[in-house]
């Protein structure tokens, strides 16, 4: 069977994997469109600058096409990529620090947080931001990294798993303490806050 | 927060509270028990909630994005990174190069004639009616496909389609002889692929409309065409290929070329890839085409010129490529192949155009690109495309 329209169903990831390992590099041009920024989020997450980001990226997809006889096995392309993206920033991070001993796991991953919602004033909308920031700095790095990628990204915990060289297992643990952590987050403030009114009351 | 507070609040209030907030992020049953029966005993506060819920679904991690320019310099970047070491291997003439296929990248010439025609032009070629693929079989019934189809016969007339979604079998007793033909009518925005069954390959066009039979005859092969297709004819010596158009017949002995005949195109024209195709005009004139060649027909007149054959075959391939082409022509394909009215202002109309789009599924995108290469914005009007000069 031939294709009918290689510029379709762009969304799914499998067959464009499977178009760019048989050669065709309409499908390479679709990767790049749709992982360069998805990628560029990651590495801004994890602190980098956009010119840094754009040659770590550039060099990501040079290695993707030229590495691509090794890759029929790839689970995910995804995850290939940010991770081919992470390992390329921890080697530019040791580069430019010109220190040993600093791998991923030091990371510190940030978060920048958009309402994009145009209707809201802007006292309003700092103020969405600030509190939604402030749940996710509760968080510890490792933590706010497994969220974002989690429900972000969209990645699935074996994905993560890959991704921050821990189990499936330790993922799933991460995210949910988390979460609790999310949930958790000023109850005692509140309560403190509210027996204080109470008493002045 | 009692209720009694919440009773005052509008929908930024909601939606930059924290326990609200902490509901939409990271619900539990505590949370949901408590909002749900809050907007149970307010019922006039549920338009204020939904707009909160709105203004939070609408929250961005890291939204960080490249620009369109970022990302056309950094393709051409990596594009160039990987010829300068080599990796890319020799590609068959008519794939596409990688930097062409990720949007319109080359512009070599752009400029604008100044001539003024009256009013505005309106591009519409969506025909009313049905939005999905339909096949009608010899026995008059008929099977219709929400999406693009690569559809096959082989000999015995069995007929296998493939979609993106499913896979279909008919199997149809058919007989040689006067039966009436399969009908294959392509939509406005959708395109599809046909194998027939002496094997030859057909890629048709958005807004075509195709008829053959199921199993060619010893002696003659012959299909008709309403529309655009490009056409890889199995070779057979002995058993002529006619394409017939609204306006003239294309008589083939084995080879590749692509017919472009909507009724409602001023120009009809047949651009031949490789082998030898003979035009047949209703006067009886006949002209024979050499390889690179492009027919044109309009008016009852024809000439012949030499062409660069991929402009007008790259659609089979999911872009558009052009040399020189005037922007309306652009639209008009455009048009026909995303199933949107486009309308240009004459002072954009007449911009001539070299490059190449890639026809991504979202119209959007491509509009987006064309408008960064040449000085043209654009706006929805309802479900219309309005072009004008910048």
């Amino acid at each position: 069977m031939y294709v009918v329209d290689p510029l379709r169903n762009m969304e799914d990831e499998d067959s464009l994997l499977t178009r760019f390992l048989k050669g065709e590099d309409t499908a390479f041009a679709l990767i790049y469109r749709k992982y360069a920024n998805p990628l560029l989020s990651y590495g801004q997450g994890l602190g980098f600058d956009r010119e840094t980001l754009k040659d770590a990226i550039h060099d990501v997809f040079c290695k993707l096409y030229a590495n691509k006889r090794f890759l029929e096995n790839i689970k995910s392309l995804k995850s290939y990529l940010f991770k081919s993206l992470r390992n390329r920033l921890i080697n530019i991070h040791k580069s430019q620090t010109d220190q040993i001993g600093i791998d991923g796991n030091e990371s510190h991953f940030t978060v920048k947080v958009t309402v994009l919602d145009e209707l809201i004033r802007d006292e309003d909308r700092l103020q969405i931001r600030n509190g939604v920031e402030k749940y996710l700095n509760c968080l510890t790095s490792r933590q706010r990294e497994a969220v974002y990628l989690r429900f972000i990204q969209d990645l699935d915990y074996e994905e993560i798993a890959v991704l921050l060289d821990m189990s499936p297992h330790a993922v799933r643990k991460l995210t949910s303490r988390a979460i609790i952590r999310i949930r958790e987050h000023n109850k005692l403030l509140l309560f403190l806050l509210f027996h204080l009114q109470s008493l002045y009351l | 927060m009692t209720d009694e507070n919440y009773s005052k609040f509008n929908a930024s209030e909601f939606a930059a509270d924290e326990s609200f907030l902490k509901w939409r992020m990271v619900a539990d049953e505590e949370s949901d028990r408590f909002w749900t029966h809050f907007i149970e005993t307010h019922p006039r506060k549920k338009e204020e909630i939904l707009s909160a819920i709105r203004i939070v679904n609408s929250i961005r991690i890291n939204d960080y994005q490249f620009t369109q320019n970022e990302l056309l310099t950094e393709w051409a970047r990596i594009n160039h990174s990987i010829k300068k070491s080599g990796i890319r291997r020799k590609r068959l003439v008519y794939t596409l190069s990688i930097a062409s296929s990720l949007a319109v990248l080359l512009i070599v010439s752009y400029f604008s004639f100044f001539t003024k025609p009256a009013q505005e032009k309106r591009f519409i070629t969506g025909r009313p009616g049905n939005k999905e693929i339909e096949l009608t079989l010899p026995d008059q019934s008929s099977v219709t496909f929400g999406e693009n189809a690569d559809i096959v016969y082989d000999q015995e007339g069995n007929i296998t389609v493939n979609t993106a979604k499913k896979k279909e079998r008919f199997a149809k007793k058919t007989i040689k002889g006067d039966l009436p033909l399969n009908k294959l009518i392509v939509p406005p925005g959708k395109i599809s692929s046909l194998t027939l069954a002496d094997g030859s390959k057909i890629w048709i066009d958005s807004g075509t409309t195709l008829e053959f039979p199921s199993v060619f005859e010893d002696d003659r092969r012959e299909i008709n065409v309403n529309g655009e297709i490009y056409i890889e004819v199995a070779h057979q010596a002995k058993n002529p290929f006619l394409v017939h158009t609204s306006a003239f017949s294309v008589n083939v002995l084995g080879t590749k070329f692509n017919v472009s005949a909507y009724p409602e195109d001023a120009v009809q024209r047949v651009v031949l890839v490789q082998g030898s195709v003979e035009v047949r005009m209703p006067s009886g004139e006949e002209s024979k085409l050499e390889p690179d060649e492009m027919f044109s027909w309009s008016e009852k007149e024809y000439h012949l010129e030499k062409v660069d054959v991929y402009d007008h075959i790259s659609w089979k391939d999911g872009i558009f490529r052009f040399t020189g082409e005037p922007l309306e022509n652009i639209l008009t394909r455009l048009s026909r192949h995303y199933d949107v009215p486009i309308t240009c202002d004459s002072d954009a109309r007449k911009i001539q155009v070299t490059g190449k789009l890639a026809l991504f599924d979202d119209l959007t995108m491509v509009l987006d690109n064309i408008t960064v290469i040449i000085p043209v914005t654009y706006e929805r009007e309802n479900n219309k495309i309005i072009i004008s000069k910048k």
